[in-house]
């Protein structure tokens, strides 16, 4: 195919949509496993914890602007049959998906905040889910996707899927909140550090899994081979 | 000791095996992998993983700057600076072994020699980075660290005087691009040395907080410190999503 100059726009960003969400995520990765060291005093864990969730909507930004920049890509490349019209929703959604996602993370101490984010999680399962339903029916010839671009469908359903393993990661870390609520009223204790420290291990396999199929997505979009 | 030696060949070997492909452009699925594709995919994970992490420990260093955060947490996020930055460490020292297999695919090629060089380079500088940070306390670690402003000085000079050399003989007369990014690369390594040394007094600083405890001295000390290397930081930004433009747009 030629290399047109919106391509290469497209392409670039999409790029620098990966530095920013996985290479970001090891200072939220690492700052919130500091967050669980019993030996640090309150006031320190807490700021590693709140660093952690302000650092994090740099992945947060990059995970949601995966899907129009995925979509320009795909129409670039004629692989993706959609309309102005269609293109213009898909930007709309993504950019009011993007808002209440960062509205429920900036104020996550909020109750309101709280109201977007849990909102934001159905938005998450239904992009996941949708994702995955496009991919396989792009497949069988039923879908927007050209279906001889199997990489891409393979791309697709993989973010849809990334979309459900970040949903689990944002629902195996909220007892975090409460947890650390409790630490700061009842001070340490082997309940409360224990209660701290379980979630952040049931948290640790989604998040691997997510790096895992974010690399993975783009080793299949390098080479192609699927 | 033994995990790192396997790490280190299968690197290597995936490097190495991206030698001989070709370059490729396709939209459809072509069933199988190819060396560049491997060595490409590479690149853009040490891009990934060098740039990203930069933002987060750029972040960080404004926390242990923060005179209103206690000397615990700012000590803390020292640490957690030390731990962050071994990415764009580890990331800045494959690359341009990584970069220079790569060119082999958009036609320049290398005699054996500097093939073997380009190759070598990538695990020795590793190899220096990881000693510096696993090993600092020992002489060895001691000495890589001493000597790192005369080791980038070296490279800058060697990557200027490669593509001044390249240029004149009209290798990179269809590739001007990969003449532009090494010397955005060689200009990383500059502002990296700078910046080092505009944060010694930053380092120094938290060290100090660590066994005197806090104090006004210190804390100015730091914020300068942090000023004065910060053109730097975002420089070296810069140069790399510049570098990464040029990689994806490839003009000339």
């Amino acid at each position: 195919m030629e290399m047109t100059e919106t391509f290469i726009f497209w392409k670039y960003l999409h790029i620098l949509m990966f530095v920013g969400w996985v290479g970001a995520d090891m200072s939220v990765f690492l700052s919130a496993k500091k967050s669980i060291d019993a030996s640090l005093p309150f006031d320190t864990r807490i700021t590693l914890l709140h660093m952690a969730l302000r650092i994090e909507l740099i992945p947060r930004t990059m995970w949601k602007a995966a899907l129009p920049l995925g979509v320009m890509l795909s129409r670039e490349m004629g692989l993706l049959q959609i309309t102005d019209m269609q293109l213009a929703g898909v930007w709309v959604f993504s950019i009011a998906w993007w808002a209440v996602s960062m509205t429920g993370a900036i104020w996550y101490d909020k109750e309101w905040g709280r109201k977007f984010a849990h909102f934001g999680n159905l938005l998450i399962f239904g992009v996941g889910v949708g994702l995955i339903a496009v991919a396989i029916a792009s497949a069988y010839g039923h879908g927007p996707f050209d279906a001889s671009a199997t990489w891409l469908l393979w791309k697709v359903g993989l973010y849809g899927l990334i979309n459900l393993t970040c949903l689990a990661i944002v629902l195996a870390y909220d007892p975090m909140g409460p947890a650390f609520g409790r630490l700061a009223v009842e001070g340490t204790s082997p309940e409360v550090e224990g209660l701290i420290t379980r979630t952040f291990n049931i948290a640790i396999l989604p998040i691997w899994s997510t790096y895992f199929l974010v690399i993975s997505v783009a080793f299949i979009a390098t080479t192609k081979f699927i | 000791m033994h995990k790192r030696i396997i790490a280190i060949a299968l690197l290597g070997l995936s490097i190495w095996f991206g030698v001989a492909q070709a370059l490729t452009l396709s939209v459809e699925s072509d069933g199988h992998i190819t060396g560049y594709e491997v060595v490409l995919f590479l690149h853009q994970l040490l891009f990934v993983f060098w740039l990203g992490p930069d933002l987060g420990r750029y972040i960080w260093s404004t926390r242990a700057a923060n005179s209103a955060l206690s000397p615990t947490t700012r000590i803390t996020a020292g640490g957690l600076i030390n731990k962050i930055e071994l990415f764009p460490r580890v990331c800045i020292s494959l690359m341009l072994t990584v970069g220079g297999i790569l060119t082999e695919a958009v036609g320049l090629t290398h005699p054996w020699w500097q093939m073997a060089g380009i190759v070598l380079l990538g695990p020795v500088w590793l190899s220096m980075v990881l000693i510096g940070h696993f090993r600092a306390n020992t002489d060895l670690g001691k000495l890589i660290k001493n000597t790192d402003v005369l080791f980038r000085l070296f490279m800058t000079a060697a990557i200027l005087a490669s593509v001044s050399y390249s240029w004149s003989i009209g290798r990179f007369d269809t590739t001007q691009w990969v003449a532009g990014k090494l010397v955005l690369f060689a200009a990383i390594v500059l502002f990296g040395m700078f910046m080092r040394i505009r944060l010694k007094p930053f380092d120094a600083g938290l060290a100090e907080m660590a066994s005197d405890g806090p104090s006004d001295k210190i804390d100015a000390s730091m914020s300068k410190s942090l000023a004065s290397a910060r053109p730097y930081v975002f420089g070296i930004w810069i140069a790399l999503a510049l570098a990464a433009w040029l990689g994806v747009a490839q003009p000339g």
